[in-house]
């Protein structure tokens, strides 16, 4: 197609008037800045409470788990179900795979999925992006929590290799099989 | 919400309203969607930080809203002619010739960009209607720009072909 054409055929869709959404959705999104009501007095302390309470158990929980760990050995992964799932190192691949298709805003909350070895059952609810790719990956075994999660090794526990390369796993190398573009550059098969 | 989320609308307003359109073909789930993917960027508090001013978020705010429509449409049936509701109809006071060639042509393209593939019709309506660049349209397709600058070239294509004749 010629630079002409290509003008021409831009300048015929931008004439195309498209329809303009209704100011009951400008109101909605403005009602999103509207600040929250003051909490009446009884409710208020009931909030600090339960803000207090929160805060406690998210400490506790937080305290319990060290920080984030690479997949080091397969070892590590028998002890799933006899502690808490910890995602490992944030990990770009692994991450961008299972976290950012999805516009749940729960997923910023780990303990949402990643409470123990079962929680991948929770993907079926909770996966919000495209579901071909959820079922590539599946076939790829990759939605199992230890393809990518390892338990967090207790405090007094020393990761096996604490220096491992995360993309050495071969479970979330996106590289093996998507080019730059991120097409899959070999076929899907399950197994 | 944020000043930073406020402009982010306004800006968007209108591009954003007709590319979630096109994938739900009905203005109460587009709009649905544009509010949930605002309500989850409130709650996830961006635009709060000082920060963010650096990172380009109009690809991450079309990208959040598609999620969102595809999600709204899984559990509604799409309408069949999206271009039905995606665009204003075509009024003329006169009758001239003229204004009889440019509906009529009008038509022939409504129905061209319905006919076009789901992912064409993505890259042309993110490129002319919401006015983003192929960087940002593959930011947002999670695909490259040379990709969407293909699959862009690939619809005016099919357009031309419908519209032989017409341009």
């Amino acid at each position: 197609m010629s630079v002409e054409t290509e003008t021409k055929l831009e300048a015929l869709l931008k004439e195309l008037r498209p329809t303009a959404p209704s100011a009951e959705l400008d109101s909605r999104i403005q009602k999103l800045a509207s600040p929250a009501l003051p909490l009446s007095r009884n409710r208020g302390w009931k909030t600090l409470v339960a803000t207090a309470i929160a805060a406690s158990v998210v400490g506790i929980v937080i305290g319990q788990m060290t920080s984030f760990q690479p997949r080091v050995a397969a070892s590590s992964a028998s002890n799933v179900g006899g502690k808490d799932l910890t995602p490992v190192n944030f990990n770009p691949n692994a991450f961008a795979l299972l976290h950012l298709h999805s516009t749940k805003p729960e997923y910023e909350t780990c303990s949402n999925c990643h409470v123990n070895g079962e929680t991948i059952q929770a993907f079926d609810g909770w996966y919000y992006g495209d579901a071909k790719l959820l079922k590539s990956h599946s076939d790829f075994k990759m939605s199992e929590c230890v393809d990518c999660h390892v338990l967090a090794p207790a405090p007094n526990e020393k990761p096996d290799t604490p220096d491992i390369n995360l993309h050495s796993i071969k479970g979330v190398k996106c590289s093996d099989c998507h080019s730059g573009a991120n097409e899959p550059i070999k076929p899907v098969t399950a197994g | 919400m944020s000043e930073f989320l406020e402009n982010l609308y306004r800006e968007h307003r209108q591009g954003l309203y007709t590319f979630a359109l096109s994938i739900t073909g009905s203005p109460a789930l587009a709009e649905d969607a544009i509010q949930n993917a605002f309500e989850a960027f409130y709650r996830r508090g961006i635009g709060q930080n000082a920060n963010q001013g650096s990172i380009d978020w109009v690809p991450y705010v079309f990208r959040s809203v598609r999620n969102s429509a595809v999600d709204l449409c899984r559990s509604d049936q799409r309408q069949a002619r999206i271009c039905e509701v995606l665009f204003e109809s075509f009024n003329s006071e006169t009758f001239s010739e003229d204004a009889l060639l440019t509906q009529e042509r009008d038509e022939l393209l409504r129905a061209a960009i319905d006919s076009l593939p789901e992912s064409d019709r993505e890259a042309v309506m993110l490129k002319i209607f919401g006015e983003l660049t192929f960087d940002q349209v593959g930011k947002v397709l999670e695909t490259s720009p040379k990709t969407v600058a293909t699959r862009y070239r690939r619809a005016l294509g099919k357009l031309e072909e419908h519209l032989k004749g017409k341009i």
